[in-house]
């Protein structure tokens, strides 16, 4: 809870309870009180470090005790605090310095500022009263800058604290890297909920048993974590393990595969479980609860207390009841855009008195409101007048053994709508050609989502900085001749 | 009537450059594997058409002609020769 009323509850959590376990890590505890006399510590080396106060800094660290103070350190000298991937090379978190307007990068233990550029004036565009700016992964490549609204961040505390019982008393598992919007949930509104704060070293983050260790003796009540995690802890093989102290128990993050359910409920035989949706620009946003362990596609539900959702058909309206469309989401804990105000206008959609997120997800709601994902807006195209989700067509034509790689592409026709090409990129020495691919989605697929053109090629497809297929290179090279 | 082979060396020339004759079945099914589709067959016709020299008339232009190599070559055999 990086806002000025999270600094207030935490003083206050530390003057009622000095004692209690604010952070876990490895084999120490720190109390709420060691907490406070590190926090001024950590104000007093920054004070020396010849920081301005106020001035608008960048923190790439990997998760410790002395990172979660530093943050606290700087919110409370009125710093907004840029947190970047840990994965960005140098170069990438210099333009990212650049485009946030930051000016030093500081270092926790020992607390160390550097300047990110040598001198002179910068553009720094504004970002109103937020304290921190996080940053999303972005399909093209470029992280998008999306600094938090205290109000939001106060709003989200409330909410999150009552649905999970963070109190003095309840333990949670920090999972997630500082940098990921879980936790805002995980860190923030554990500390100003008085709870504690067990802290996974990064390391250690996907191994299992040590995972299945922590959770059982620092008897945590609260996990919230990506699908990953709990297939680690399913999949040990020291033999089936269960954790009685869990209460609360959320997917969230990333669609949970059908598997994992039945195991959730053996895992976690005493809690609650969700499904939990949201992204960073809005937080969580919908929420399902699981009661039950059958294997199947869970949906992300219903829209949490003060959330306004819409469903936006592909022809642009509003839709009224069930059907399919992208969900455009407004929470009461969402950022206000962009700090580039340019991005924003893409995704912020002012509509009446309420901004809405076009969150770019394709969602399918039924009669009772609750909705499933059914996957990006990006992939959904109308070719001949029918929807096609070119993603289900990359998945048919990726169940080939010889297909390495696959990239479907839209190409707009005055005719079709859209036309549809098929790049392939197939394995070393096979004989792949088109018309075997042709074979499978004549199976599994409509006509109309069948690829007018299906290219095979030896080459590996382009990627983006992030190692995925990236399609307008795709288009570009292979498609424009045709 | 023009040969199967050249027929087929055709088709795959426009629609399926990186497949070999031989691996072309005469039968495949061509409409199904979407290789031709509804707005691609008036390419498929008049390119037939220009290229073996036939006459086909709009009211001919149905699907199940064009469903497969050995139907446009039945197909080809009954169409009109153009007058000289």
């Amino acid at each position: 809870m990086p806002s000025q009323k999270f600094l207030a509850r935490l003083k206050e959590r530390i003057a009622e309870r000095p004692g209690a376990p604010a952070l876990r890590w490895r084999d120490v505890t720190i109390t709420y009180s060691d907490l406070a006399r590190m926090v001024d510590d950590a104000t007093a080396e920054l004070a020396s470090s010849g920081l301005q106060r106020g001035e608008r800094v960048a923190v790439s660290a990997d998760k410790s005790p002395e990172l979660v103070v530093l943050l606290i350190a700087l919110w409370r000298a009125g710093h907004t605090v840029v947190l970047p991937s840990r994965d960005l090379g140098s170069a990438a978190l210099a333009m990212l310095a650049n485009a946030a307007g930051v000016s030093r990068l500081v270092t926790p233990s020992p607390v160390l500022s550097e300047p990110t550029r040598p001198e002179g004036v910068y553009h720094a565009p504004p970002a109103g009263d937020s304290l921190l700016i996080l940053t999303t992964s972005g399909s093209t490549g470029v992280p998008k800058l999306v600094p938090l609204s205290p109000r939001g961040v106060d709003n989200f505390f409330d909410w999150a604290a009552t649905a999970f019982d963070i109190r003095p008393g309840a333990r949670v598992l920090s999972y997630a890297p500082l940098n990921f919007d879980l936790s805002l949930l995980d860190v923030w509104a554990s500390l100003a909920g008085g709870a504690t704060v067990t802290l996974v070293e990064p390391q250690f983050a996907t191994d299992g048993s040590y995972l299945a260790h922590l959770v059982d003796s620092h008897r945590i009540t609260v996990v919230q974590a990506v699908p990953m995690v709990y297939r680690l802890l399913a999949d040990l093989s020291i033999g089936p393990v269960w954790f009685p102290d869990v209460q609360h128990v959320v997917v969230t993050g990333d669609s949970a595969p059908p598997r994992l359910l039945p195991e959730l409920a053996r895992m976690f035989p005493a809690a609650r479980r969700y499904n939990l949706y949201g992204c960073t620009e809005t937080n969580d946003s919908t929420m399902y609860e699981i009661t039950d362990a059958a294997e199947r596609q869970l949906p992300i539900g219903s829209p949490l207390p003060g959330v306004d959702t819409r469903v936006i058909t592909c022809d642009g309206d509003l839709l009224d009841g069930p059907g399919s469309g992208e969900l455009w989401v407004s929470t009461p804990f969402q950022a206000s855009g962009y700090l580039d105000p340019n991005v924003t206008r893409d995704r912020f959609v002012p509509h009446g008195d309420t901004v809405f997120y076009r969150t770019g997800d394709v969602v399918h709601r039924d009669e009772h409101g609750v909705l499933t994902l059914e996957g990006r807006a990006d992939f959904h195209v109308k070719v001949r007048g029918a929807r096609t989700n070119m993603a289900e067509v990359e998945h048919v034509i990726q169940r080939h053994p010889d297909v390495a790689e696959v990239a479907v592409v839209a190409v707009p026709d005055d005719l079709a709508g859209n036309v549809l090409h098929a790049v392939v990129s197939r394995r070393e020495g096979s004989a792949l050609n088109s018309l075997k691919l042709r074979q499978l989605c004549m199976e599994g697929l409509a006509r109309t989502a069948i690829p007018t053109t299906i290219t095979i090629v030896d080459e590996a497809l382009p990627k983006t900085s992030t190692g995925k297929v990236d399609r307008t290179a795709v288009k570009t090279r292979y498609t424009e001749r045709i | 009537m023009p040969p199967t082979e050249e027929i087929k060396e055709w088709v795959l020339r426009n629609f399926a450059p990186d497949v070999t004759p031989a691996d072309l079945p005469d039968d495949y099914d061509l409409i199904a594997s979407g290789l031709i589709t509804s707005l691609s067959l008036v390419r498929l016709v008049s390119g037939l058409s220009a290229e073996f020299g036939v006459d086909i008339d709009a009211a001919d232009l149905r699907p199940d002609y064009f469903r497969s190599v050995a139907s446009i070559a039945e197909f080809l055999g009954a169409a009109p020769q153009p007058q000289a």
